[in-house]
């Protein structure tokens, strides 16, 4: 039954993921400056006939003066053979971008996964255990200034205090993770705090209201009565059925992370693939913000997947007919 | 008499040690090794910026004021000031170990003076001066200009215009990508990471013996201000020096960070601040509706505000850099649109503008948003709806902007600033001002402001020059022209300490080869 349900899942990717690329597609298109005259003109220079003409020959030689739904099948049959194009900007291929900055923008977004979990869920256990408690206060206040306060003011925050306390700035120059594992985290855990304080406010506020409602379900007072620890009772009972909610938020979040860390990349000078995104769609690199977008996408929906998959494990109840 | 030898041999001592404290001082031997670490607020169109490239000539790293050979050794004009020869190094070699020659040199100008290539600061200057280019023999070019021009030396010793390698223009077909970095100069390219760093090495190959002293050079990609600011606070870079400015907040800030490790000052960027007007669609195709502009807009309160007050308003020309060719400001003082308190002014602007718009007109303004150019935006929208032009602001990110720009989809761009490729009064007209400026973005075409700048640009009598240049600040400051200058940019900059005898030039990228700077321990 799992089996069946998650290939009808992995089938509608495809028409979702069709729909997003040829979503971004059109988007690119309809905003005004194209690559060609971005190309032409980025130095400032003015229009002339000289100038046209060399617009014209590049939109010739990119293939943007063929109609869109032509240029989106070309793209789309080249990206079903591998071949996800090549960056008008950087001249080369948009898959070495994509082995280049992917790796590093996971790193940074299973760190900040990593840590909001680790602080948001306890923060919101003790939340709910202790309700209406100073430590209940205490962890409501931290979940709402991290929830009210922008990324970029966090971020900048961060930078502030490290060097006005410290007179230490994480490294300028990013080093991958296999290279130096040390050098590397140095680099990204900041960041990662950043986005971590920011998304464990929704997560903790989540968890505190889940705990609440299950706290006081008739199996945790069996629970209670039959002599079990407190703390198997929170952990093991409470806790486990308190989750659902929480782990669709984590995984729609994780989704949306590798977009959103673009604030944090570029505070902290990760060249991360959000930056990139970012720039490319700046400099109207449609290749590569096609390809990026594609691959965002597709790893949203597995991460959805992975998740109602999860949902089993923790609640047996769910089946998946 | 005791007290007399004593006295004697104290002064001896004090002027000693006085001595050698003011030697070491000013002629600080400059030390082997270190790389030295500066920024860069994007990735840049261009990766040469640390001295992978060495020019015929270039501005003197000791005194940034005075022309010398760089590739060429020496350099004579004919009598009759129209043809220029250099005598070429011999013994240069490119970073991939092919020799330099004449064919490199005629290789790289024949490619800026094509009028199919788009140049807009080294074609800018150099098109209207030089008619050819040939080689004599191997190590000699002599170029044939179409009339005697006098700031010819000073626009070939721009940093904008660099000699490239033949054999790899004909490889590459330009110089953007990384692998088409290769050059003469002190630095070679090590490597780019895009959105992170640049990073060049010392050529031990340079044709100057002895140069140049660092080990290398890196260039962060640092995008967000607080960034910058962070990593210059802790000493990660060591110098800023080009657009944009440092805010003086900014500058203060890291003052009080680094006390007397730092060195900050003010320092004009070679760059005009100017408001331009389409004259192509209306209203501004209207000559009422430009002067209505020119006299409304406040310069002095756009200098003061959006420039925190560094900056010339009003100057087409800026005195600091150009001398007397500006126009002196006792009579700039005096022009309507320049002068305070602007009540005359502004009443007549809008006398303009109601003449033809009795309601006033909706314009849209467009801006890139880089640097604070929507907050100079914002305040001259304040401006022109005293005179019944009430502005929207329509943002595009920079690329975007000036493809918009080049192609005149625009009505109004409510600021841009345009670096000059040297200090030569004539740069400001041929880059912003005639019908054939590179940055013309106005499409305006006077024939007076031609037929000035060219006569200017041929005049060899400093004093009739000077006077030509005259003329046209005041044409352009009191006519109905296209671009509206706001002013003459200046901002805000700071050096580590540590590093030694870099000295800022005139013109940005024109001191930025690094070839004898050194730093200290």
């Amino acid at each position: 039954m799992r089996h069946d349900y998650v290939m009808r899942r992995l089938l509608l990717f495809v028409p979702t993921l069709l729909g997003a690329s040829l979503l971004i597609f059109i988007l690119l298109r309809v905003v005004p400056g194209d690559i060609a005259e971005i190309l032409v003109y980025q130095t400032g220079s003015e229009s002339s006939a000289i100038q046209q003409k060399q617009v014209q020959q590049i939109r010739a030689e990119l293939g943007l003066d063929k109609p869109v739904v032509l240029q989106y099948v070309d793209w789309m049959r080249d990206a079903l053979a591998g071949d996800l194009g090549q960056s008008y900007v950087q001249r080369r291929p948009v898959a070495e971008i994509l082995k280049e900055r992917l790796p590093r923008s996971l790193e940074l977004a299973v760190l900040t996964i990593v840590l909001a979990v680790v602080w948001a869920i306890p923060l919101g256990v003790v939340s709910a255990v202790r309700q209406n408690s100073w430590v209940d206060y205490l962890a409501r206040m931290l979940s709402i200034s991290g929830l009210s306060l922008p990324i970029f003011f966090t971020g900048v925050l961060i930078l502030y205090c490290l060097v006005r306390f410290f007179r230490w700035l994480p490294p300028l120059e990013f080093v991958e993770f296999w290279r130096d594992p040390a050098e590397n985290l140095k680099q990204l855990i900041w960041p990662a705090l950043a986005q971590a304080w920011y998304i464990s406010a929704p997560i903790a506020r989540l968890t505190r209201s889940q705990m609440l409602e299950v706290i006081r379900q008739d199996y945790v007072r069996t629970a209670r009565a039959k002599g079990l620890a407190e703390r198997a009772v929170v952990y093991r009972h409470a806790l486990r059925n308190s989750l659902l909610p929480v782990v669709t938020f984590v995984g729609w979040w994780g989704g949306r992370l590798l977009g959103g860390l673009v604030i944090v990349e570029i505070i902290f000078s990760v060249p991360g693939m959000g930056s990139a995104l970012a720039q490319a769609v700046a400099q109207r690199d449609y290749p590569t913000v096609q390809a990026m977008v594609f691959v965002m996408a597709l790893i949203f929906l597995s991460l959805n997947l992975l998740v109602d998959l999860a949902y089993g494990w923790l609640d047996p109840r769910i089946g998946y007919s | 008499m005791r007290a007399v030898r004593r006295i004697s041999v104290f002064l001896a001592v004090v002027l000693l040690v006085g001595l050698g404290a003011g030697g070491g001082a000013t002629q600080e031997k400059p030390r082997y090794g270190g790389v030295l670490t500066w920024f860069d607020y994007g990735d840049p169109g261009r990766l040469d910026v640390a001295g992978i490239w060495s020019g015929l000539l270039h501005w003197d790293p000791d005194d940034p004021a005075k022309i010398t050979g760089d590739l060429a050794e020496r350099w004579r004009a004919s009598p009759d000031g129209k043809t220029y020869t250099f005598e070429l190094r011999k013994g240069v070699k490119w970073h991939d170990g092919q020799p330099f020659s004449a064919a490199d040199v005629k290789a790289t100008f024949d490619r800026i003076l094509n009028p199919e290539f788009k140049s807009p600061k080294c074609g800018a200057s150099l098109k209207p001066m030089v008619a050819s280019l040939e080689v004599l023999d191997r190590y000699t070019v002599r170029f044939r200009l179409k009339a005697p021009v006098v700031s010819f030396l000073g626009a070939i010793a721009s940093a904008w215009c660099r000699v490239a390698a033949k054999h790899v223009l004909e490889k590459y077909g330009d110089l953007d990508r990384p692998e088409a970095q290769i050059g003469t100069g002190p630095f070679k390219f090590k490597r780019y990471e895009r959105g992170n760093l640049i990073e060049w090495e010392k050529n031990r190959d340079y044709f100057v013996p002895g140069l140049p002293y660092l080990d290398g050079v890196k260039q962060y990609i640092l995008v967000g201000a607080p960034t910058q600011l962070a990593a210059a606070k802790v000493g990660r870079v060591m110098l800023w020096d080009t657009w944009p400015p440092m805010r003086k907040t900014q500058v203060a800030e890291l003052a009080r960070a680094r006390g007397n490790e730092i060195d900050t000052y003010q320092w004009p960027v070679n760059a005009i601040y100017a408001i331009y007007m389409n004259v192509h669609k209306p209203p501004f195709s209207n000559p009422d509706l430009r002067r209505a502009v020119n006299l409304a807009v406040d310069r002095q309160e756009l200098v003061e505000k959006a420039l925190e007050g560094a900056g010339v308003p009003c100057a087409i020309l800026d005195p600091k850099l150009v001398g007397d060719f500006a126009l002196p400001f006792e009579e700039v003082a005096k022009i309507a649109g320049c002068r305070q308190p602007k009540d005359q002014d502004i009443a007549e602007a809008k006398r303009l503008v109601e003449k033809h718009y009795p309601n006033g007109i909706d314009v849209e303004f467009a801006v890139r948003a880089v640097g604070n150019y929507l907050d100079r935006a914002q305040l001259l929208v304040g401006q022109l709806t005293r005179i019944g032009i009430r502005g929207t602001i329509k943002s595009y990110e920079s690329a975007a902007g000036y493809a918009a720009f080049g192609k005149g989809d625009f009505t109004l761009i409510a600021t841009q600033d345009r670096g000059m490729n040297s200090t030569d009064p004539g740069d400001v007209f041929h880059l912003v001002y005639t019908t054939e400026a590179g940055s013309n973005y106005a499409r305006w075409s006077d024939p007076k402001v031609d037929d000035l700048a060219a006569r200017a640009l041929r005049e060899s009598n400093r004093e009739r020059r000077k006077q030509l240049y005259w003329e046209l600040q005041r044409h352009i400051l009191s006519d109905a022209p296209g671009a509206v200058a706001v002013g003459w940019v200046e901002g805000w900059f700071f050096r580590d300490k540590r590093v030694i005898n870099y000295k800022p030039a005139k013109t940005a990228y024109d001191n930025n080869t690094f070839m004898k700077v050194s730093l200290r321990e």
